[in-house]
């Protein structure tokens, strides 16, 4: 069963959606919502394993809804007109239906969505309930421009005052987060705290060499080249014994 | 009108009256030098021949801009054109009849106090000279009807492709952002979940669709649509906006049926209530008032009086004046039709917001 989220204003499109997805028993509505608060509310509260999204709703849009949540379940937003809005995600990490919606067109969406669920619940069958897991994905929006991101995509995030910037493929945004309060919700396991300035994910490390400072240096699969305070230094070599 | 406009429209103005004048001069020169033969001495340009001839060129000259006045009232009216030809030839007699007339009256005291001057006004009698400055009226008077015709002509030709261009400019706007492509996608989709539900409903939402998306085509047929016309296809518009909408949209109506066959804008009334839809329950999912009130206005100089208003529940947000263009554009439609008999306001009051457009021509 796949809980699943509605987020759209008008009924009849609600009806219409609904209807749609009658061919599709394995999804399970469990809720609908009408508006941006609401919509955080409920997807916050029940935490749905799908959400389908209209773009344009009262009080604000799709993004004034991620924006405001932590995590961001599998998405497909829908809207009525190819939306100028959807030009800020950078690369195609969300899939988006024109209303009316083509049944083919939503099957086609399902099917991407469904087997990469599969995918991921394979590799990480338990997680713990605070932690997000690698396959989770968070919203992050600087500027004009947003990005879906996987956390096992970060290679490491970069304390910026109380905001932090995200190094992830060849973007790096910034976000509007502190890097204590993101390394609260990440798997310390992998993302280890390096210095007072940088998060790192261990995935990503391929070579560790002693520096002069007394810590460590770190080389990123990258390239890019971080430094593991003295003070921390012990506690990462700790942590990757055997 | 901007400052620019006003400047230009002196301009003009200035123009005209220097080209009369300069008309007014070539005119009668040749009719001056006719004259001096004409008096009847072999020198002629001697005093006297030259006195006559100043003489009478100058009443000439003065009656003439007393005829252009005349013409200019009688071009307000609008007279069948054998009339004109009557008017011209009578007018031009009596003109010719006076200034002959005066000639000889001042003419008649000034030799009395000096008898050198007599043959000015003997030489030629009463009615002598008639004839000539009968047929130089005739020519004057067609001349300058046909030059302010023409003006005229000009002018409304000019005020035509301004409204046409206008009318253009606002075709592409319309396409644009008029019916705008959410809300024809939202209400396709919307009657497609009806059928559903209400296939009668669904039925007539469809017939709706069609009256609205004609009302749009033709929109390059007139510039001004009778209230009537435009109401009954903005009554459409909501309607099918309730089907997104549903519950949430409290909409009422207060019409005044006798001023159902003014004209207005077409698509004015359309862009009011889009942009009270658009404001009014796009801020939450809360339901809202939308009223279109249609009534007269009753002030004391102005009895013609009246207003088209749309009444939305929400706050005015200066900053996201998305709307703003197609007000500016409606302002710039009503001043080319109604010029300054109109006002266009914006105002909020206890979080309702009203548009409305008083008519006091």
């Amino acid at each position: 069963m796949i809980n699943t989220v509605i987020v759209e204003d008008s009924e009849l499109a609600r009806l219409e959606l609904k209807n749609l997805l009658l061919a599709h028993p394995e999804i399970k509505i469990i809720a609908e919502a009408e508006d941006v608060d609401s919509a955080v509310a409920i997807i916050t509260e029940k935490s749905p394993d799908l959400i389908l999204m209209d773009i344009d709703l009262p009080g604000g849009n799709a993004f004034d809804i991620l924006s405001r949540l932590d995590v961001i379940p599998p998405l497909i937003f829908t809207t009525a007109f190819d939306n100028f809005a959807l030009d800020a995600f950078e690369f195609n990490t969300v899939d988006y239906l024109l209303k009316p919606i083509k049944k083919e067109r939503l099957e086609k969406a399902l099917t991407k969505l469904l087997a990469k669920e599969d995918a991921n619940t394979s590799k990480q069958p338990t997680n713990a309930v605070e932690l997000l897991s690698g396959e989770s994905q968070f919203f992050v929006k600087d500027g004009e421009n947003c990005w879906l991101i996987k956390v096992n995509e970060v290679r490491y995030i970069e304390a910026i005052g109380n905001y932090s910037r995200i190094h992830f493929s060849e973007h790096s945004p910034m976000h509007y987060s502190s890097i204590q309060k993101i390394e609260q919700r990440l798997d310390p396991k992998t993302f280890f705290r390096i210095n007072r300035q940088e998060l790192v994910n261990l995935n990503y490390v391929v070579a560790i060499e002693p520096w002069i400072t007394g810590g460590l240096r770190l080389t990123l699969s990258c390239g890019k080249e971080l430094d593991v305070s003295r003070r921390q230094s012990n506690h990462f070599k700790s942590l990757l014994m055997l | 009108m901007t400052n620019k406009e006003n400047l230009a429209a002196t301009a003009t103005i200035y123009n005209k009256r220097l080209r009369f004048w300069l008309f007014q001069l070539c005119g009668w020169l040749p009719i001056a030098i006719l004259l001096l033969p004409f008096f009847g001495e072999d020198h002629f340009l001697s005093v006297n021949p030259l006195l006559f001839s100043f003489s009478v060129t100058a009443f000439a000259i003065g009656t003439s801009t007393a005829i252009r006045f005349l013409y200019q009232y009688l071009n307000t009216k609008s007279l069948k054109s054998s009339l004109w030809v009557l008017l011209i030839i009578s007018v031009s007699l009596l003109s010719a009849l006076l200034v002959d007339g005066l000639h000889h009256t001042v003419w008649f005291f000034i030799a009395k106090l000096n008898n050198q001057y007599t043959p000015i006004y003997q030489n030629q009698p009463f009615l002598a000279i008639t004839g000539l400055l009968w047929f130089a009226y005739i020519l004057w008077s067609s001349l300058y009807l046909a030059i302010t015709k023409q003006d005229k002509l000009n002018n409304l030709l000019m005020k035509q492709q301004q409204l046409e261009l206008l009318i253009k400019e606002n075709k592409i706007k319309g396409l644009l952002e008029q019916l705008n492509p959410h809300f024809m996608f939202n209400t396709i989709n919307n009657i497609r979940a009806l059928i559903l539900q209400d296939t009668d409903r669904a039925r007539d939402m469809l017939l709706s669709f069609a009256d609205i998306m004609r009302y749009q085509i033709n929109s390059h047929d007139n510039a001004l649509v009778p209230l009537e016309e435009e109401l009954n296809f903005v009554l459409e518009f909501i309607e099918l906006n309730r089907l997104q909408l549903g519950k949430r949209l409290k909409f009422s109506q207060r019409i005044d049926s006798t001023l159902l066959n003014n004209v207005i804008p077409r698509m004015a009334l359309q862009l009011l209530v889009e942009n009270a839809i658009k404001h009014g329950f796009n801020q939450s999912a809360k339901p809202a008032m939308l009223q279109i009130t249609i009534k007269t206005e009753y002030t004391k100089d102005k009895p013609q009086a009246w207003s088209i208003s749309v009444k939305n529940d929400g706050v005015l947000n200066n900053e996201k004046s998305n709307s703003g263009i197609g007000l500016q554009n409606l302002d710039a439609r009503l001043k080319l039709s109604f010029e300054h008999n109109y006002e266009l306001t914006l105002i909020e009051e206890n979080e309702v917001v009203e548009c409305k457009i008083l008519f006091n021509y």
